[in-house]
């Protein structure tokens, strides 16, 4: 840890107001030179928010921002960036048709006579790339779309030093990346720190704050709860701070032996959006009272096979059977009304209308099952009825119907998806990354849910990029590399490394090239 | 011909632009706020209460400032309302199922002489309502009703005026004629027409056309086409444009405002047009230089005579079935601007042995006013 | 419905849902509405002043116009009953996220098939008022399924073969005008209409005169677009079919998680519109016209449904005022140019602006929506 005394960045008293929603309320928070400084906190806890106020996207409504001493008003992210501030965002701001190089110095290019001087931009990133190592500088003039999100999370890195940030805000980085890619990139974070830069680093997974960041600040309802080394606390301590209270995160044990098969896959080939092959012969069996783990890093058939056996994608080949019935054929309503139940993976796209409140959420998916139907016509009353249940049950905030989905927290608009699917009493429930997103209280609540629905007998399939969420839950788990199963394990018997290299397509025994760029295609299509 | 009157010194102050007549739809916003800038430049007085005559104009479903039909039947009424004390509302309704409403409310009003209403649309709801409002006067254009004695029905015998055209255009064909750089073909005798809508009604003129043509010029050879609307100039142009690359050295047309297509090509292609209904080298003054004459007929000596009976309380004198004839007066040919007094004497020889055979009774065309 | 014995809670149910159904964004909603037609008119008076007329005179008129006599008030009901039904034609299209650009030329469609089918059966059945109930049943069943033909064709194409609907409704408007125009010219023509005309209908297919005596008005007419605006809302707001297509609307994925067939909804969709435009045409065909005219002279109806249902965002219910201010507005923009020497295109200027002003943000929302646009949500 760095005891240089001078503070990069100063926040004092922000408070920030979206109308009567105080996202920001009073926060202080410093950033020394050459450090790393987590900022650790739910989802909704005002993490990006905060960052936003200093990166320039949002003026606060009250307090002062310090940069390098000087008292600074940002008017908007350029002015940030011309004051050494930049922000890699969880969402890439790439233009993917353009290329590497074009997207770098887009808005900055280097003129001579007027025109770009393009190797005088070609060189001065080579040379940044260089110096931490990056393998940007060959793929200068490939199209962004073509690269894997690893490289993109470092050219928009390699855009910001370009930029000249002597500050640089990450922004949940660690999201898309396999194991092994976080470890690459904690090492690039570490080679920035010894170069002299001061690094934010937003977070909700308290193992990456308490390895890669000297502080470590923790936000909870807007307000910041204290600041702490990280040589001076533990996980524990940490998610104390987060929640409020102590938070379990054992394995739970579970009773009883699953039973017969619910759901059985056999063969299955499927393709994505763009007509490319995503699930290639996958067989799996999901049995009465069990939890199936699906693991593995974003984008490497998940998405498309969970669709196939929802009924959201038509698949190109094998049969799938559910409840002893050959359901290849069925239309995905004809799969909710046999009792496939399902969280989806995008739970504001998919899982909730934003516009429609939550009683008229409830009908989702339950349009032609009665009693929320009587015939043609929808029973209002009921539904409403159902709705409040779900509610009160799943402990929804704020605990009233009328409020629009979009008012709601991501928490809270996911335990309302789930407590809707579970209500649903099926037979199987698909769950994909059913707490992505979700703050502790509520994965632990998610959780507890999922496993009564498994020990009411139900079957269950789990997709989940996070491992101990998987570990913690399923009684087997797959690995899913480049739309196959590389191994079906126990999940109590392999290690979160060896989890790890399995995810990158290596058997456990195998040796590993710890290359940090393994091929992982961005596959968050959208519509 | 537009003369001005205290209560539609607006209308007149607008340029008379070709492509500006057709239908005007209703909200069509930017067309709109233009007039709007039109109008406020005028600058005219509110309407003055208490004229000692009253009369209404209807028009068709074009509307007006066509240059051609509305415009003629109302220059009519402002001609009489230079000599009496006479107010005019003209209504401008391109809905034809709004006819029968407006023409009950104007009469409703109980305060006009006469009520004039442009185009044969009109006929349906006028049934009802020279029933309804029995002591209303009312002037219909291109059609009569039947034994109602309080409407003033009149048919434009177009057929008559096609024929003149065609007399007109297959003399000049066989003659030479030269101005501002366009010309004849005298060698070949090669004519043509350019239709609007391919309709009944355009389809008597086109007829009517060839046999005037061919009853002056028997080898003259009628190239005919549709532009396929009366508003698309652009049309029009093409169709006249391809008859002349054909050897058409004089053109016709009866496709309403597209017809300033047809000049434009007559005047690109150094070559003559004839112009219809009123006469065009005035209204379409930029072509002046290639109308050599126009087949008119004098809605507006109808309307004038209409409305002047209507005052006079002469009614009795105009009700009933009407004809807009040769023989009543109401139409002829007549020399463009530019050609006043140069054009052969052979133009004016045959013109009038047509006439005086219609007159006569000689001659049997086989289109009627409206079609054939 | 639900097996509710205890009133009390029944009552606060219903008044939970009444809640939701009415929120403040749709107050919201009206309130702009209100204040941007006030807004579009004052510079319209403004506008009248700078062209040399009187504003106060053209005020008065304007009210007087749309409500002052009893002729006025028969005059804007007449203009509202077919701005409504056009209106909800529309709004039933966008509501469930389809862009149905084609009322116009369903409206067309379903208007000479009720014209048609009217005077082919007329010779077969009883003359006087049965005959004449009977016959407006025929041609009313024959505008709607054939009006709702006419739109199911660009739903079916968007569905299933990808096909733009906002171009292929365009395309079929030309289509629907430029045949029918052909048909009412040629082998429709009434033998003896002297202008471009089919047959008149029978003198006793027509609405009864009731409150009214107005030539082109009736009650009856007014009294169907009110029906059919409730049939649709309750369609939309209480059978799983309307949740089904407003779910689409709002939101394609989420229908498609819910297990509706987007391909099935947006030709259901299309149907459904273009059978509230087939029926529009026919109340136009019977209640005004009595025949039916080359469709290219006839009124925009199926376009000014879409300003219609844009300054109702969209609503069903919100249609009928929507419906009612343009009513007002074209009642009024007729009667000012019958009585008062402000030309016409200054009034349609005027009327131009109040759908600029309140039309048009609307307009903008529901593009913003479709292109994804906005920001993310926090």
């Amino acid at each position: 840890m760095s005891t240089d005394n001078s503070t990069a960045v100063r926040l004092d008293g922000i408070t920030k107001r979206f109308g009567d929603v105080v996202a920001n309320d009073d926060v202080t928070f410093t950033l020394e030179e050459g450090t790393i400084h987590a900022l650790l906190g739910e989802n909704g806890s005002g993490k990006t928010t905060l960052m936003s106020v200093l990166y320039g996207l949002y003026q606060p409504t009250d307090g002062t921002i310090v940069v390098d001493g000087e008292e600074q008003s940002f008017a908007s992210p350029r002015d940030a960036m011309a004051a050494g501030v930049g922000m890699i965002h969880q969402h890439f701001q790439l233009i993917e048709p353009m290329t590497v190089l074009q997207n770098v110095v887009l808005g900055h290019e280097p003129t001579k006579n007027g025109l770009v001087d393009e190797e005088a931009a070609r060189e001065e990133i080579t040379q940044i790339s260089d110096r931490y190592g990056f393998d940007v500088a060959r793929h200068l003039d490939t199209p962004v779309r073509d690269l894997d999100v690893g490289v993109q999370q470092r050219i928009e890195i390699v855009k910001s030093l370009y930029r000249g940030a002597d500050v640089l805000i990450l922004d949940e980085p660690t999201a898309v990346l396999t194991p092994q890619e976080v470890d690459a990139l904690m090492e690039v974070m570490d080679d920035l720190r010894a170069d002299g830069h001061s690094l934010i680093f937003i977070t909700h997974k308290l193992d990456e704050a308490l390895s890669a960041a000297d502080q470590i600040t923790v936000l909870r309802d807007g307000e910041a709860v204290g600041s702490v080394d990280s040589a001076e606390t533990d996980e524990r301590g940490l998610a104390r701070m987060m929640v409020g209270r102590e938070v379990l995160f054992d394995r739970l044990e579970r009773e009883g032996e699953p039973g017969d098969p619910v759901l059985t896959a056999s063969d299955l080939r499927v393709s994505g959006d763009r007509g490319v092959e995503q699930v290639a012969d996958v067989d799996l069996t999901v049995r009465e009272g069990e939890i199936f783990g699906i693991a593995g890093v974003q984008g490497n058939g998940q998405t498309e096979l969970i669709e196939a056996i929802t009924g959201l994608r038509s698949i190109d080949d094998g049969t799938i059977e559910f409840g002893g019935r050959d359901a290849t054929e069925m239309s995905r309503r004809e799969r909710i009304e046999s009792g496939i139940a399902y969280v989806p993976e995008d739970r504001q796209k998919e899982g909730l209308v934003q516009e429609y409140d939550l009683v008229r959420n409830a009908l989702l998916g339950n349009q032609t099952i009665e009693p929320f139907v009587d015939g043609a016509l929808v029973d209002w009353p009921f539904v409403a009825d159902h709705a409040e249940s779900i509610v009160e049950e799943y402990d929804v905030q704020p605990p009233t119907t009328t409020s629009e989905a979009s008012s709601l927290s991501g928490g809270n608009q996911q335990k309302f998806i789930v407590g809707r699917e579970i209500e649903r009493d099926p037979d199987l429930m698909v769950a994909s990354h059913p707490t992505r997103g979700v703050d502790i209280g509520a994965i632990e609540f998610i959780h507890n849910r999922l496993i009564e629905l498994r020990d009411r007998g139900v079957a269950t399939l789990l997709v989940s990029s996070k491992l101990e969420e998987v570990r913690k839950l399923a009684d087997r788990v797959a690995v899913m590399y480049e739309g196959e199963f590389v191994d079906i394990v126990d999940p109590g018997g392999v290690t979160e490394e060896e989890f790890g290299l399995l995810m990158t397509g290596h058997g456990v025994d195998e040796e590993v090239d710890p290359g940090p760029d393994l091929g992982i295609e961005d596959e968050e299509v959208t519509e | 011909m537009s003369r001005q009157t205290q209560s539609e010194g607006d209308s007149d102050a607008r340029p008379a632009t070709p492509n500006s007549a057709g239908t005007v739809d209703r909200r069509t916003f930017l067309a709109s706020t233009a007039a709007v800038g039109a109008v406020g430049l005028a600058g005219c007085a509110d309407d003055e209460e208490g004229a000692e005559y009253n009369a209404a104009i209807i028009s068709s479903p074009a509307g007006f400032d066509d240059n051609a039909f509305n415009d003629n039947a109302r220059d009519g009424l402002r001609e009489a309302a230079e000599e009496y004390d006479l107010d005019i509302n003209d209504v401008e309704e391109t809905e034809e199922a709004e006819y029968e409403s407006v023409q009950a409310e104007l009469a409703e009003q109980d305060l006009y002489d006469v009520i004039v209403m442009v185009g044969q649309q009109h006929y349906d709801p006028l049934v009802n309502n020279s029933e309804t409002y029995p002591d209303q006067n009312w002037m219909l254009i291109n059609d009569h009703v039947e034994g109602a004695a309080n409407v003033s029905g009149w048919i434009e015998m177009n057929h008559e005026m096609s024929f003149l055209a065609g007399v007109a255009a297959g003399t000049l064909t066989t003659e030479s004629i030269e101005h501002e750089g366009s010309s004849t073909n005298p060698d070949e005798s090669v004519v043509g027409f350019v239709g609007g809508e391919d309709i009944d009604l355009i389809n008597a003129f086109e007829t009517s056309y060839i046999e005037g043509v061919e009853w002056v010029n028997d080898d003259a050879e009628v190239l005919t086409g549709y532009g396929g609307s009366f508003s698309d100039t652009s049309a029009a142009n093409d169709v006249a444009a391809s008859q002349i690359d054909d050897g058409a050295d004089i053109v016709w047309h009866a496709a309403s405002a597209a017809g300033g297509g047809a000049f434009s090509a007559a005047q690109s292609n150094d070559r003559f047009a004839l112009g219809v209904d009123v006469d065009q080298s005035i209204t379409e003054d930029q072509y002046a230089d290639v109308i050599l004459g126009s087949a008119v007929k004098a809605l507006n000596e109808a309307t004038y005579d209409v409305v002047t009976a209507a005052m006079d309380g002469d009614w009795g004198g105009v009700s009933g079935e009407r004809n807009l004839s040769i023989e009543q007066g109401g139409i002829d040919f007549i020399t463009g601007q530019e050609f006043e007094g140069s054009l052969p004497a052979a133009l004016d020889e045959n013109l009038e042995d047509a006439k005086d055979a219609f007159i006569a009774g000689e001659i049997e065309l086989t289109c009627g006013p409206t079609g054939c | 419905m639900s097996s509710v014995s205890d009133t009390d809670e029944s009552k606060s149910r219903l008044e939970r849902i009444a809640g939701y159904l009415l929120d403040a964004t749709v107050l919201e909603r009206i309130g702009i509405a209100v204040g941007a037609t006030a807004f579009a008119l004052l510079i319209g008076l403004v506008i009248v002043a700078l062209a040399g007329y009187d504003p106060f005179r053209f005020a008065t008129q304007l009210v007087v116009g749309a409500f002052g006599s009893e002729r006025a008030i028969a005059r804007t009901l007449r203009f509202s009953t077919l701005f409504v039904l056009a209106g909800l034609a529309v709004a039933v299209a966008f509501r469930a996220g389809v862009f149905n650009i084609g009322v116009q030329g369903q409206f067309v469609v379903g208007g000479i098939a009720c014209v048609m089918s009217i005077i082919w059966t007329a010779p077969y059945l009883p003359t006087g008022t049965v005959g004449g109930v009977l016959l407006i049943g025929i041609g009313v069943v024959n505008a709607i399924v054939f009006g709702g033909l006419y739109g199911a064709l660009p739903g079916a194409l968007k569905a299933y073969a990808g096909a733009n609907e906002i171009i292929t409704t365009i395309m079929l408007n030309f289509i629907a005008i430029g045949v029918v125009g052909w048909l009412v010219n040629g082998p429709f023509r009434g033998e003896e209409a002297t202008s471009v005309r089919t047959e008149q209908l029978p003198d006793y297919v027509a609405f009864p005169q009731v409150v009214f005596s107005d030539p082109n008005f009736s009650v009856v007419g007014f009294g169907i677009a009110v029906l059919s605006v409730i049939g649709v809302a309750f369609v939309l707001t209480r059978t799983r079919y309307g949740y089904d297509m407003v779910t689409s609307g709002y939101q394609a994925t989420a229908a498609r998680f819910s297990g509706v067939d987007s391909k099935q909804t947006i030709v259901a969709t299309m149907t459904l519109s273009g059978m509230i435009a087939g029926l529009t045409g026919a109340v136009f065909a019977i209640m005004i016209q009595g025949s039916y005219t080359d469709p290219a002279g006839i009124g925009n109806y199926g376009f000014d449904g879409i300003a219609v249902s844009l300054l109702a965002a969209n609503n069903p219910i919100g249609v009928v005022p929507a419906g009612i201010l343009f009513g007002g507005l074209e009642s009024a923009g007729s009667h000012i140019q019958i009585r008062s020497d402000v030309p016409v295109q200054l009034i349609n200027g005027i009327i131009g602006l109040v759908v600029l002003f309140v039309a048009v943000p609307e307009l903008f929302r529901m593009i913003g929506a479709r292109m994804g646009l906005g920001g993310d949500d926090r």
